[in-house]
């Protein structure tokens, strides 16, 4: 089975995942943030994997627009790991599909926040000091080495982790399948992921009033009163309400974005957001 | 580089390094967008250098261009949110290049966006089109602003939807309360979710499978995890 596994994916489809994820950024969206680039970097091999099978490679397409939002420089490792799932998947049909998701989601957060403050914060700032202190002085070492300094562990990311992804994801999921844990660990996976989406909810939804009320003198913003009563409670209530009409009404989200855009407008104009 | 393409490299690199410690402090991390730093500095050392201005006056006439730069494209981004649903069309049919495609168009209109900020900005000067964009409603660019706090919530909410049941709703609930009250960030949250999931299952049969799959990994493929 290990062998089989090799053909389908080789070396040059994990350098194409890397070269792929160097345009991470081209598009992005306040629903799903980063998920046509996902789908552009893994896309040709997902398409090796399940070519011969239309009905699962458009599955797996849906599977990955999914949302999705990483620092870029793990891009790579993420692309790696993610097709040696969908290989896994394709290789065993009893695989439930909403593990891949479930590993996309826990992993996603935790690994963006320590990646986020290394390159961001750290590589960064260091990159910044120096270039600035030439720069000052008129030398063109200033940008030159801020480039050097924030790019090579960035191109390091880029294209040595896309093949230590695809083997962690095969070990791993190798080993699982055949000790017959995988459910133990979708299960665990789902509930780590519902921690790290709850987190999220809190952290990446902002839904504010602009009303106020009471005496010009002491103007309460309802705002304030609503999050004093439970922290970002419009946010949480909004998240619910979506979960409910996708899943229990079965709307289409074309409808839903398209809803929530001229509601927050309206609202807007109206002076209540 | 605008110091190059200007005759004037050393200017430019004097704004330059002024610029960047400016902007050190405002960068995107997460679901915050920082004002447009690209737009102003590019916008910036060229008016210095042209006409001879400081960085502090040349900055003052780049800001309101980033600043609606950074808001037109919450307009777009918000928009995006439409196209994602056409990608999804795509995905359903297996064409995987008419995914690409909308990508790619989103990624075109991103940079022609800013191209044409710089450029008309520095044909017709800052004040000119920041008075035609003026006349796009404040109503529609604040409302798209706005809009990039609630429209995550369906993207989570359909990731959600495909994990989430009357059983396990109460570890969202818990990473929820974690973040806002006790304000955890991710990595704790998942850290506390792991110790959950040990606590929880019993893994015991776990350890062996682990030992004995990694001596059998070696023998297969020479895996060195």
């Amino acid at each position: 089975m290990n062998s089989n596994k090799k053909e389908i994916i080789t070396e040059k489809d994990l350098r194409q995942i890397s070269w792929r994820a160097l345009q991470g950024a081209t598009s992005v969206n306040y629903e799903r943030f980063v998920n046509k680039p996902l789908v552009w970097q893994i896309g040709p091999a997902l398409k090796k994997i399940w070519g011969d099978d239309k009905e699962k490679f458009s599955e797996a397409l849906e599977r990955h627009l999914s949302f999705f939002l990483s620092t870029p420089q793990i891009k790579s490792w993420f692309g790696g790991l993610f097709v040696a799932l969908e290989v896994e998947l394709k290789e065993n049909p009893d695989m439930d599909p909403a593990y891949i998701n479930a590993v996309k989601t826990s992993l996603m957060g935790p690994l963006s926040g320590v990646f986020d403050s290394l390159f961001l914060n750290c590589i960064r700032i260091v990159a910044c000091a120096v270039g600035i202190s030439f720069a000052a002085q008129g030398s063109f070492l200033g940008p030159i080495l801020y480039a050097l300094i924030y790019n090579i562990p960035a191109f390091i990311m880029y294209f040595g982790t896309a093949k230590i992804g695809y083997r962690m994801g095969t070990a791993a999921v190798t080993n699982l399948q055949e000790s017959g844990l995988i459910n133990k660990v979708l299960e665990a996976a789902s509930i780590l992921g519902l921690i790290v989406i709850g987190g999220m909810v809190y952290s990446n939804i902002g839904v504010n009033l602009a009303l106020t009320f009471g005496p010009p003198e002491a103007l309460t913003s309802l705002n304030d009163v609503l999050n004093g009563i439970f922290p970002g409670l419009l946010g949480f209530a909004t998240f619910f309400l979506f979960y409910w009409l996708l899943k229990a009404k079965k709307v289409n989200t074309l409808y839903l974005v398209f809803g929530t855009l001229i509601a927050v407008v309206v609202l807007v104009a109206l002076g209540i957001m | 580089m605008v110091g190059i393409i200007l005759g004037n490299p050393t200017t430019g690199l004097l704004l330059g390094a002024e610029l960047e410690a400016l902007f050190l402090g405002s960068v995107t991390i997460g679901t915050y967008i920082a004002p447009d730093a690209g737009i102003s500095s590019i916008l910036a050392t060229a008016f210095a250098i042209h006409a001879g201005m400081d960085t502090q006056a040349a900055l003052l006439l780049a800001v309101p261009i980033a600043v609606l730069a950074t808001s037109l494209q919450n307009v777009l981004w918000a928009g995006y949110s439409f196209t994602s649903k056409i990608a999804d069309d795509y995905a359903a049919k297996g064409d995987e290049k008419g995914v690409y495609r909308v990508m790619w168009f989103e990624g075109i209109l991103n940079a022609l966006l800013k191209f044409l900020m710089v450029f008309l900005a520095w044909i017709y000067g800052s004040d000119s089109v920041v008075a035609i964009i003026n006349k796009i409603p404040a109503v529609i660019l604040n409302g798209m602003a706005t809009a990039g706090g609630v429209l995550p919530a369906i993207g989570l909410a359909m990731l959600a939807s495909t994990m989430m049941n009357k059983n396990n709703v109460i570890y969202l609930l818990l990473g929820y309360i974690g973040a806002a009250y006790l304000k955890l960030p991710t990595i704790a949250l998942a850290l506390i979710g792991i110790i959950i999931v040990v606590v929880k299952f019993d893994f015991s049969d776990f350890k062996n499978v682990l030992t004995e799959s990694s001596v059998a990994g070696k023998e297969v493929d020479d895996n060195e995890f």
